[in-house]
Formats: C-alpha cells, sequence, structure tokens
C-alpha cells in the first residue's frame, strides 16, 4: 500500500488549492493509498478554526477534512506554534477555538508521519505557479502516484520498511527573506536537520536573498536563525543554481553555499526522497 | 509580571521576562528562586550561553537544540540532557531560557 502525506499550507480561502488537496485525499484512498497525515502549515493552519465559515455557495472544505478523517482515520495535524499566530488556541472551546476533530502538534509529529511516508503531496498559494498551474500539477501528481501505486507497490512498501529517519528531504526555496512562507520553511528545515535526517536546500532566485550576509540598513533580519544550521549542526548542503549566483552577482553568504548546475539539481530533485517547496 | 527589588518587570503569559534588556544578574537569581533552583557556577555558565544564543541567533533554544550547541560550544560532557537535567530538573531549555531572560521556547523547534 502506498502512504501518503499532505501539507496544506494555502489558507481556508484560497479555495482553489484546497479542492486540489480534498480531490488528491480522496482519489488516492480510492485507488487503495493509505492517506497517514494532512498537516496544516502556514495560513493553511486556519483550517482548524472553530470559528471557520465558508460563504454560502462555497464548499465548506473544513466539514470535508473532518469527514475525510473520520471515516480514513487520518488525523488532521496543525502546527500549534503556527497557530498561535493566527489567533488559534489550541483547545476546543470554550477554553480554546481549535475545531473538535482537528490535533494540535508540530513538525514533529510531521518528520514522524513523513518518514513512514511514500510521498508527500504539498498544497501552497500561488507559490511560484498560476493557480491554474499548480492545480494542473497536483493532478499529474496524483496520478502519476497512482500509476505508481499499481505498477510497484510491493517495490514501495519494501522501502517503506526501512529505518524511520532514512528519508532524504530536499528543501527548495523560492521566496525573499521577508515573506513568513520562508521563515516556515526554514523552520521545518532546523526541525528536519535537528532529528538528523539528510536533508539538501536549494535556494532559488530571490530565496538567494535570505543566505546574504545582512547589511545595518537591513534592520531586522527575520532569518537570523538559519546560521544555526551551520554553526550548530553542521549543516553544508546549501545549493543555488549556478544561473541565479551568476545573477545575484559578488556576494557575501552567511552560511557555505554551493553553486549547481542545471544537470546537478535535476538529479536532487529526481533522488529525494521527499521534495519540499517552501 | 515579576516584581524584584521594587521594580516591575513585564513578562509574557508564562512569566518569561518580556524585555531582554531588562535582565540583569540579580533578577536572574531571583526568577532562579522562583524556579526552587540556586545558582551556581555550572548553572552560569548555561544561562551565559543562551543569552549569548538568543543574542546570535534570536531564538530560544528548545531542548534538542540546547543540548547540540552547549555540545558544540562546552563539550560533550555538558551537552546531554543527563547533566543539563541535573542543574535544571523541570527541563533545561524552560527553565534556562526563563532565568536567562529569553523568551520560552517554541514547542516545535
Amino acid at each position: 500500500m502506498v502512504n501518503v502525506v499532505i501539507m496544506q499550507h494555502a489558507g481556508p480561502d484560497d479555495y482553489a488549492s484546497g479542492h486540489a488537496a480534498i480531490a488528491a485525499a480522496q482519489a488516492l484512498v480510492d485507488s487503495g493509498a493509505k492517506v497517514l497525515q494532512v498537516f496544516f502549515y502556514g495560513p493553511g493552519v486556519l483550517y482548524s478554526s472553530h470559528y471557520l465559515q465558508f460563504p454560502s455557495g462555497v464548499k465548506n472544505l473544513q466539514q470535508q477534512w473532518l469527514e475525510f478523517a473520520t471515516t480514513q482515520h487520518t488525523p488532521l495535524v496543525v502546527c500549534s506554534t503556527v497557530a498561535n499566530q493566527y489567533g488559534i488556541e489550541p483547545n476546543v472551546p470554550p477554553s480554546g477555538s481549535l475545531a473538535a476533530g482537528f490535533s494540535s502538534g508540530g513538525l514533529t509529529e510531521f518528520m514522524e508521519a513523513l518518514s513512514k511516508a511514500d510521498t508527500l503531496l504539498q498544497f501552497q498559494p500561488g507559490l511560484q505557479h498560476s493557480c491554474q498551474h499548480s492545480c494542473r500539477q497536483e493532478t499529474v501528481a496524483v496520478r502519476e502516484l497512482l500509476q505508481r501505486n499499481s505498477k510497484t507497490a510491493k517495490d514501495i512498501t519494501n522501502d517503506a520498511s526501512s529505518d524511520a529517519y532514512d528519508a532524504a528531504l530536499l528543501f527548495e526555496f523560492n521566496h525573499s527573506p521577508w515573506q513568513a512562507i520562508s521563515r516556515h520553511g526554514l523552520d521545518m528545515l532546523l526541525m528536519a536537520v535537528s532529528l538528523d535526517i539528510p536533508c539538501q536546500a536549494i535556494y532559488n532566485n530571490a530565496a538567494l536573498s535570505q543566505l546574504v550576509v545582512p547589511t545595518e540598513q537591513n534592520g531586522y533580519d527575520p532569518l537570523k536563525k538559519i546560521a544555526m544550521l551551520n554553526n550548530v549542526f553542521d549543516f553544508t548542503e546549501f545549493y543555488s543554481p549556478a544561473s541565479d549566483m551568476v545573477a545575484a552577482g559578488n556576494q557575501q553568504y552567511r552560511v557555505p553555499l554551493q553553486e549547481a548546475s542545471a544537470e546537478q539539481i535535476a538529479q536532487m530533485q529526481a533522488s529525494a526522497k521527499h521534495h519540499i517547496i517552501f | 509580571m515579576i516584581e524584584f527589588n521594587g521594580v516591575q518587570y513585564a513578562t509574557d503569559q508564562y512569566e518569561y521576562l518580556a524585555d531582554f534588556d531588562a535582565w540583569n544578574p540579580e533578577l536572574a537569581a531571583h526568577i532562579a528562586s522562583l524556579e526552587n533552583i540556586e545558582l551556581t557556577p555550572a548553572h552560569w555558565e548555561v544561562v551565559n550561553f543562551v543569552r549569548n544564543f538568543y543574542q546570535e541567533y534570536d531564538t530560544s533554544p528548545a531542548m534538542r537544540v540546547l543540548v547540540k550547541a552547549v555540545a558544540k560550544s562546552l563539550g560533550e560532557d555538558k551537552g546531554n540532557s543527563r547533566y543539563l537535567y541535573t542543574l535544571f530538573p523541570k527541563g533545561p531549555a524552560k527553565q534556562a531560557t526563563r532565568i536567562a531572560g529569553l523568551p520560552k521556547p517554541a514547542k516545535c523547534i
């Protein structure tokens, strides 16, 4: 059986992403796959609000996740640290504002589920694609996964039975340090590295500025902790496409950044067990 | 709110100091006494360590990070949970950061 983890990173008012995620989850279980966990991260934590409402005429995606969770015995895990930032107190009312059926957790639970999963499906707001594009992409991903399921379910099951944290995670960052998504991604990378999970991190385009040594006039540095990766955990797997590094000019980076060719990046993408995009 | 020597220090809802810069060593000893800890040089080493850590990385270290970072800076004999728990029995990350005037470490990281 193929085991899948779904990460919902887009908020509940991002209907396209929300519909795509539910549809993918349903298609997977219909084909005999198991959804081990749905993890709500970033603005996606708002799915767990007791006070969430959908306008009439729009499908209640929260209700759909709750029904899915009940029938499939799939935990709906919400990152409690991010949820706090979105005003969700991780208890059901009256003491909190968490909707019954969601469980307050964090990156540790997510990493644990990921270690048992064959595939991660990630649903983001727009990200670098237009919405239509990303929805189509997810559909393709599900279709490929289903095909893989029918062909090699046995091999995949064998793979999954190996050690807990042997998953190699490839993180890809696309945004400037000023966007919350960059911090969410960094927190996840830090968690993975602190759990000794072999990781690689690719910084594309605007994300390269996350690694540039900040100057005094930049003032607040939202990603100061990025230096922990190398200084505390000896993590050195920072990569950037050669073309982006040339475009960025002569910069001083705060981590040991390596230049990677398009072929090398394609190879990393193909060989990583899970590919996570922020 | 922590009151000490006639001064009121603002705190967060978990009684962690709100302002990193309002901290001083006497206040640290007072917060430690609220935690039933008498500060020895061994405690001070960790308290000073987490203060420097916070200044460098702008983050309050949770347990896994604390162990790793202490091991790296102060050696393996101190960077392990057994040693740190003997100093801070109710949770080294929780207690050391509070005494050092740091925010409460995030649950996740």
